[in-house]
């Protein structure tokens, strides 16, 4: 990956380049931030953007999409694929690592899903290290850190009136080359100048070995204790940067229709239920068992990442307060 | 305009429905043969006994079927039971209607580690499906490759035992003992009476280098595997076909899983050691 240090004018001067691009960025509007598209002059000066309430998950997994529209009662079909092409600046590192898990799902397994690589492809990622902790943040807590370039085509460091750019995308590493004051090949992120990178005293969370967890799955009593506190609202996966679970359904518009997907959560009773009425997750017992075990073991036991990323937008969003770090410290004390 | 099937697995491709029949008689099972509308694609559609198809109807939506019909057959055959609204639309279809086709999907029966021993396919009410397409291929293709083969087929009723036509031709095929049997006695019933793990538990199979096939309500499977296992089968040689609520079928939408496996991708098929070290979430 190659590092460029450049002028904070000549990096917004760069990225002009980049016509063919839709702009996205972080935007506040009362007290939400999400990505919104904006045109390179409103991008601020000082390139600090305030963390999306919302994650980047909006943008390559939307809460609806189409995946085809069809003629009832035909065989003519016609499928979407959103091949926009977009330049989102000012995510976060743990944005970043989201994707990396989204990427897991999406792209790997043996099958593909054309919708999401198309947009996936089509998009140029940069992040921005993190300047400060957020009071729910917690990524260094799972040894992750705000100043990690997590798979993103780029990273951008704070230096005064410079930036640091570390870029993994080569196709963006030339372009910005030109407006560089120096560049250098480095292997990671320790070998650069990141500038004022936030640090704490931080206990790192007991999380284990895909494996060690397998066996809790048959300890009910643990997923009993967990559950009495959840009302099973759905609001941390709806939030939850890598939470992908989707329903496909049809809408009829008259004579045509269409296919389209949505957001869906584990946490849900109609989630598993099945025609029958038979429910193999009758309860939220077995669901808070599926949610847990798929970020911390079955995901990591599949992929060989965390489907973690310790953004910490769950324990802003549960009504009932239940902090993710407290049930990764109860499931590892307990003994049964 | 169609898309191959590689390209966007999301795509149905187009299939004419070439005959309906109901298989019971409370009318809640039928079954649909299918034929591809597209030239060619019968041949590209390379499926082995125990896979699953998404079927759907634009506009009401999709549902997973196991493959009832043979490899062999020219049309693929699903049996739908009634449950849903997508099973409802589905019921109501007719000859020359059309709808849509994604797969096949899913894993299969593990016929490669059959060769030389003997089966034990038990099959216990519309759990018959896949089961039927493998024991058609078995007796078509690979009669010569398995020793004994030997059949049991419950329902509640005469009147609820699926492929009937199938069964009357297996009664007179010697190379398969076939075990059919009823909840309780009915006039003109000749066959055997009572609940298929009893009848299990009576079959004089040779259970030395058997492998048991069993599909059927969880009920039925969970009294079963005891007699099973205490015939000497072996964990790792029962085998059975799970179902779940799905919809992608290709392990992306995330619901159908237990534990780290997607029962439409690494199943539908599993054996009873690898269930043992997953939740009981079927």
């Amino acid at each position: 990956m190659l590092y460029l240090k450049l002028t904070r004018k000549n990096f917004l001067a760069a990225l002009e380049s980049f016509s063919d691009y839709q702009v996205y960025a972080p935007k506040r509007t009362e007290d939400k931030v999400r990505l919104k598209e904006i045109t390179i002059l409103e991008l601020p000066e000082n390139l600090q953007f305030e963390r999306c309430t919302h994650s980047a998950k909006e943008l390559f997994l939307p809460p609806e999409e189409t995946l085809f529209y069809f003629k009832r009662f035909s065989s003519a079909q016609k499928p979407l694929l959103d091949e926009t092409k977009r330049l989102i600046i000012g995510l976060r590192p743990c944005d970043a690592r989201a994707l990396q898990v989204l990427d897991s799902n999406f792209l790997q397994g043996g099958f593909d899903d054309p919708y999401y690589r198309s947009r996936r492809e089509n998009s140029l990622v940069l992040t921005i290290a993190c300047r400060e902790f957020e009071k729910t943040c917690f990524c260094d807590a799972l040894g992750l850190g705000p100043d990690l370039l997590n798979g993103a085509d780029a990273i951008i460091y704070d230096l005064g009136d410079q930036v640091g750019v570390l870029a993994g995308n080569t196709v963006l590493a030339q372009r910005l080359q030109a407006f560089a004051l120096e560049t250098k090949e480095v292997e990671n992120e320790t070998q650069v100048d990141r500038g004022a990178v936030p640090s704490r005293e931080v206990e790192l969370l007991p999380v284990k070995s895909p494996e060690e967890y397998f066996p809790l799955i048959f300890q009910d009593k643990l997923w009993e204790e967990i559950e009495s506190a959840c009302l099973g609202c759905g609001a941390c996966s709806y939030l939850c940067p890598t939470c992908y679970c989707f329903d496909i359904t049809d809408v009829n518009l008259g004579p045509v229709g269409k296919r389209i997907r949505t957001y869906d959560s584990c946490m849900f009773n109609m989630y598993t239920l099945e025609a029958s009425g038979h429910n193999p997750r009758p309860t939220l017992k077995e669901r808070w068992r599926q949610r847990f075990m798929h970020k911390f073991s079955y995901i990591p036991y599949l992929h060989g990442l965390l489907g973690c990323t310790g953004c910490g937008r769950c324990l802003e969003a549960c009504p009932s307060r239940i902090d993710i770090r407290e049930v990764v410290k109860y499931v590892a004390t307990f003994t049964g | 305009m169609w898309q191959p099937l590689q390209d966007n697995p999301y795509l149905p491709i187009p299939m004419r429905v070439e005959e309906v029949k109901f298989e019971s008689e409370d009318r809640s099972l039928k079954s649909l043969w299918l034929s591809f509308l597209a030239e060619g694609k019968r041949e590209e559609f390379r499926f082995r006994p125990g896979q699953f198809i998404e079927l759907s109807i634009p506009g009401k939506g999709e549902s997973p079927f196991g493959i009832a019909s043979s490899p062999e057959e020219e049309l693929i055959q699903i049996t739908v039971n009634k449950a849903g609204s997508v099973t409802k639309a589905i019921h109501e279809l007719d000859k020359g209607d059309i709808v849509g086709l994604r797969g096949p999907l899913g894993n299969w029966y593990p016929e490669e580690e059959f060769v030389g021993a003997n089966l034990f396919i038990i099959s216990g009410g519309f759990a018959f499906t896949t089961l039927a397409s493998f024991t058609k291929h078995l007796l078509r293709e690979w009669s010569d490759r398995v020793k004994n083969i030997d059949l049991v087929s419950g329902a509640r009723t005469p009147g609820m035992l699926l492929y009937k036509d199938l069964l009357e031709e297996w009664k007179n095929n010697p190379r398969l003992n076939l075990y059919l049997t009823v909840d309780r006695e009915f006039p003109g019933w000749t066959g055997l009476v009572g609940f298929v793990p009893d009848i299990v538990a009576k079959v004089k199979v040779d259970f030395e280098n058997t492998y048991a096939l069993i599909c059927g309500p969880p009920i039925m499977i969970r009294l079963t595997i005891p007699k099973l296992l205490e015939q000497g089968i072996p964990k790792n040689k029962i085998y059975t076909s799970l179902e779940r609520r799905m919809k992608c079928g290709i392990g992306k939408c995330g619901r159908c899983n237990i534990g780290p496996k997607y029962v439409c991708k690494d199943g539908p098929i599993f054996n009873f050691a690898e269930l043992e070290n997953l939740p009981s979430e079927y």
